[in-house]
């Protein structure tokens, strides 16, 4: 068998006060870092102010964002837009037409001028009965 | 050893923590250096993971368990560390294992007599995981048990790993001496 004394590692050197200083060494690389304090503790605080502080940005810009969305919209008249509407009567629903200027005006007087017409029973006049009667036929 | 307990343990509560783990440094440095010494060959090397292997210890002891031993966990980690750094040589080194030995016989901390050259050389034809296991089992003389722990390998495992590293090194050194 193998001479148990030849230990390869008992051919090896080791600079001279290697070892004596090794503690020192060791103990300052230790004590210029960061002290034994789980990740997530140290920078806990930071975490959460930073989380925060994101959050009320993200607010304050989707409110920005929304606020200048209106007011373009807001800025479009009902007057300027009119050809479009006619061109794309499907684009925009009834709430989205409502906010044009001018247009709950205009929604109001067209809603007036039929309601007082169906009120008056003028209309009736205009209803030809022998057509009405042929219908059915 | 209690007084180890005790220190480790303090440690683990937060008192005299620098103070503690440098009396462990002391304790265990040499040993824990040749460990690594016999895996990763020179001297800076093994300097630099020795360093790494204590920073390491000194980051993870609140997670150490008392039902183990410390040094099987010290070898642990000395044994991880190595084996990480001769990984990361390798990526950079596409030179064959002959040339580590020639940078041994070339290396200045290194004075052995030429039986210890050639049993060196031996060594160095085996592939890493059967040298550690013989380096632990023949000349630190630990029990199969200890080494298991260390390496996380079954008992058995490592009975065979040992029998063919000690078969190698036999051929081996024949071999040079006819």
């Amino acid at each position: 068998m193998i001479n148990k004394n030849n230990d390869p590692r008992k051919g090896m050197k080791v600079p001279e006060g290697f070892f004596d200083s090794f503690e020192d060494d060791l103990m300052a690389q230790i004590g210029s870092q960061a002290k034994v304090i789980p990740f997530w503790s140290k920078y806990k605080l930071n975490a959460i102010a930073a989380v925060f502080m994101l959050a009320i940005a993200a607010v304050f810009i989707l409110k920005l964002n929304q606020d200048q969305a209106d007011y373009q919209f807001a800025e479009l008249t009902l007057e300027d837009n009119w050809d479009y509407l006619l061109e794309n009567p499907d684009e925009l629903s009834i709430d989205e037409l409502s906010q044009f200027d001018g247009a709950e005006q205009a929604i109001n007087e067209i809603e007036l001028e039929l309601y007082s017409a169906i009120a008056s029973e003028e209309w009736l006049d205009d209803i030809d009965l022998d057509m009405l009667e042929n219908l059915d036929k | 050893m209690q007084n180890e307990e005790l220190i480790i343990k303090n440690i683990q509560k937060g008192i005299d923590v620098e103070k503690g783990f440098r009396t462990l440094v002391t304790l265990y440095k040499e040993r824990i250096y040749w460990h690594i010494r016999g895996i990763v060959k020179t001297h800076e090397d093994a300097a630099d993971v020795m360093q790494n292997t204590f920073l390491k210890a000194y980051k993870n002891i609140g997670t150490f368990k008392s039902d183990s031993k410390f040094y099987t966990w010290m070898y642990r980690i000395a044994t991880n560390e190595s084996l990480n750094h001769l990984q990361k040589q390798k990526k950079y080194k596409s030179e064959e294992a002959e040339h580590e030995v020639l940078s041994l016989e070339a290396d200045t901390y290194f004075d052995g007599d030429e039986a210890q050259m050639i049993l060196q050389k031996a060594l160095e034809s085996l592939p890493d995981k059967q040298r550690i296991v013989f380096n632990m089992k023949y000349f630190d003389d630990m029990s199969y048990n200890d080494i298991s722990e260390v390496l996380g390998t079954s008992v058995g495992g490592l009975k065979a790993s040992f029998h063919h590293a000690k078969n190698k090194i036999e051929a081996f050194v024949k071999q040079q001496s006819l």
